[in-house]
């Protein structure tokens, strides 16, 4: 079984224009070609009455014999489908749930039953659509919803990206942004769009829930991974509507909007005109998000972590250093001890206490001995002073750093992205999930 | 950092600089003398030839007694600060190795080039030597990727270029925009108040993305120059350097003046109507 792609950014995706409401129910009709607008005449509609079956079908098998995480004929052929055929055979699937349970309201076992004026047996519906009698009954499609939503996600992650480029594509563009230059133009993937759509048909359910949320968790931590502003965006959004209080949405949420305050995203974001938010409103929201989520779960110390760099951002450092000092204590692991002690050490020199400040910042290089970070902050620190000899010596520890140095070596440089290593620990856990039946 | 030996002019201002702390004990942990790099022109043309007597300059509107004038007497150190980001590739990282190597190429015995190269990570090296082949390898050997550190290297690029007594020049070029930096750039910009360094950048991005170098330049009075192409690189990186040779290196101990806060500075010519560039102030109170 492959995991998903959580690969290192190339390049990240911008949306242009606000962020598209969640449609309820099968969603807005995509944009289409004249010649596919829907009842235009009716030869078109005959046309429909003939091809929705077969498509239906089609996504159905595709939805049961995609095994999940590869890139296997299913995920393949639906990589090809467009916009229009996603919107079509949600209508019709939904419908035909519906009709379903209407028909077994009226009588337990109706023998016929006709949609767009083709008849089909009950029982060969109820095979198609791959329900059982009690599921047709109450119009529970969960299982299918939730093997079709990691279905489009994989094609999303999977398929997508090795076909040409307008493939996936919905009709919302997106700009491609590298090192803060606009270096292209992309869409939003309708994979995505489709996979929250069909998660939104859920019936109540504990297990089924913790799928869908696990499918949300994963495929945000896959986004902000690959620097998916764009397709992150809505997708956050519905998250936070289906789950406030889950403090995992709350800090994901949070994280994106961190990052799009980064100067990394920022300053394409504004020249190119597709947000307009600015940084301080998005570490606002981001602010708002992480305290909450450290509201929800006291012990959720890495929220803590970007809930005190936050606050440092805002220019609120007495209540940073409360926070930072907390996670500092509590910290566990040292990459998240070493993001404590660098923000704790920035928060502590913005209140004028330059000794404790010093102190963090060395904490913080004992931990990465070969981060540049926190030596360039001491011999900052010393050149505020006028300690010209303590801010030469902390270069010359810079100098004798290896030539050859990596990302990796300092934290700092993937601190928009490190809450994200868990992708493909949470791919791995929901398409285990599948595989063992729960849902 | 490696120092090398001191020419003699060097010492002969380094002498006067102890002198004067000698006498003004209260400045002496503090405030030191205070050097001030001043660029005098006339109609656009660099003005040459004036003594301590020509010119004034007032500490937070305190005349102050200047001590030495000199001029094109202390070598220079040359620090180049280069983005090697992702976005510096092909003919623009052509133009950039082409125009480090033509400042190289203009040093004058005792003259001293250093490098700090910067995407994510700032390298720092080869530091201040006279060996400018070495610095001129290690320009040829980078190789652009990553994103911006634009801040963090700016602030390296200052470090370097005051680890020796020499004037320091410090010539950035980047297309302008910080998406990586760790250190703050308003913090970077204060230590910039209180450096001897001379900061010219050369940014080859938009206008509205320069904004942090255009502070560092008026900060340290240099200059920014903004291109929409680096065609023209090298002469641009030359005319800096003529610039800067062209620069009045005034040194005075601060009297009758705090030893705390900013200091505002005036720097004027007598009986001239010249352009005079020097830096606006500096910070003092465990500054300089």
């Amino acid at each position: 079984m492959r995991t998903a792609p959580c690969a290192a950014v190339l390049a990240l995706t911008l949306a242009t224009g606000a962020a598209a409401a969640a449609p309820a129910a099968v969603g807005a009709p995509p944009e289409v070609p004249q010649s596919r607008q829907p009842a235009a005449s009716q030869s078109q509609a005959a046309a429909e009455s003939k091809a929705w079956m077969p498509r239906l079908s089609s996504w159905l098998e595709a939805v049961n014999e995609h095994r999940p995480g590869s890139v296997d004929l299913p995920a393949r052929i639906m990589g090809v489908w467009t916009e229009w055929d996603l919107y079509r055979v949600r209508e019709d699937f939904f419908a035909l749930v519906a009709l379903c349970k209407r028909e077994m309201a009226q009588s337990r076992r109706p023998l016929v039953v006709v949609y767009k004026d083709t008849a089909i047996a009950f029982d060969e519906l109820r095979k198609l659509l791959g329900l059982s009698d009690e599921e047709a009954a109450t119009a529970n499609a969960n299982r299918v919803l939730l093997r079709a939503a990691v279905l489009h996600g994989d094609v999303a992650m999977l398929v997508i990206p090795l076909l040409p480029s307008g493939a996936g594509c919905s009709s919302r563009a997106t700009v491609l942004v590298k090192d803060g230059n606009n270096i292209g133009a992309g869409c939003l993937g309708v994979h995505w769009i489709h996979g929250r759509l069909l998660l939104d048909l859920l019936k109540p359910d504990k297990e089924a829930e913790a799928t869908a949320r696990l499918w949300y968790h994963a495929s945000m931590a896959y986004m902000l991974e690959i620097g998916d502003y764009a397709n992150a965006d809505p997708h956050i959004e519905h998250a936070g509507l289906l789950y406030p209080a889950d403090p995992g949405i709350l800090f994901e949420h949070g994280v994106y909007h961190e990052g799009f305050a980064s100067p990394f995203i920022q300053t394409a974001a504004q020249e190119s005109g597709v947000d307009r938010r600015g940084a301080r409103t998005h570490l606002d929201e981001a602010e708002g998000l992480f305290r909450k989520a450290v509201k929800e779960n006291p012990y959720f110390v890495e929220a803590r972590v970007h809930h005190g760099f936050v606050l440092g951002q805002l220019g609120r450092q007495t209540d940073a250093a409360g926070e930072l000092r907390e996670a500092a204590e509590t910290a566990q692991g040292s990459q998240l001890r070493y993001y404590a002690q660098l923000f704790l050490g920035q928060a502590e020199e913005s209140l004028g206490n330059r000794a404790a400040a010093g102190d963090h910042y060395r904490q913080a290089a004992t931990l990465y001995p070969r981060a540049q970070s926190p030596r360039l902050a001491l011999s900052l620190l010393a050149r505020e002073i006028g300690d010209r000899a303590g801010a030469q010596q902390a270069m010359r520890q810079l100098m004798a750093l290896p030539a050859r140095r990596v990302l990796e070596d300092d934290p700092w440089f993937a601190y928009y992205r490190w809450q994200n290593q868990r992708c493909e620990l949470l791919f791995g856990e929901l398409y285990a999930v599948l595989a063992g039946g729960r849902r | 950092m490696i120092r090398r030996a001191l020419a003699l002019t060097t010492l002969v201002f380094a002498a006067v600089a102890l002198a004067a702390q000698a006498q003004n004990p209260t400045f002496s942990s503090k405030i030191e003398a205070v050097r001030v790099d001043v660029l005098v022109a006339d109609n656009g043309r660099p003005v040459r030839g004036l003594q301590a007597a020509d010119f004034e300059i007032f500490d937070n509107g305190v005349r102050q007694t200047i001590d030495l004038v000199s001029f094109e007497q202390l070598p220079l150190n040359v620090v180049f600060t280069f983005d090697l980001s992702g976005s510096i590739v092909g003919e623009r990282l052509e133009n950039l190795r082409e125009a480090g190597h033509a400042v190289l190429g203009g040093l004058k015995k005792g003259d001293q080039g250093g490098l700090v190269s910067f995407n994510d990570l700032v390298v720092v090296g080869p530091d201040l030597t006279g060996n400018t082949g070495l610095v001129g390898a290690a320009i040829d050997r980078t190789e652009p990727s990553g994103n911006t550190s634009l801040v963090d290297a700016s602030f390296a690029g200052m470090m370097m270029a005051e680890s020796d007594v020499g004037r320091g020049l410090v010539i950035v070029f980047s297309d302008g925009l910080d998406t990586s930096s760790w250190l703050r750039a308003r913090s970077v910009l204060d230590v910039a108040k209180r450096s001897d360094a001379v900061v010219y950048a050369v940014s080859a991005g938009l206008a509205s993305r320069a904004a942090f170098l255009r502070d560092l330049t008026e900060q340290t009075a240099g200059r920014l120059f903004q291109l929409e192409s680096t065609k023209g690189l090298s002469a641009v990186f030359l005319q800096v350097l003529d610039e800067f040779r062209q620069r009045y290196l005034v040194s005075y101990s601060p009297s009758g003046v705090s030893r705390e806060g900013w200091h505002e500075l005036t720097v004027r010519v007598k009986g001239r109507n010249a352009t005079v560039r020097a830096r606006p102030g500096y910070l003092a109170g465990g500054s300089m």
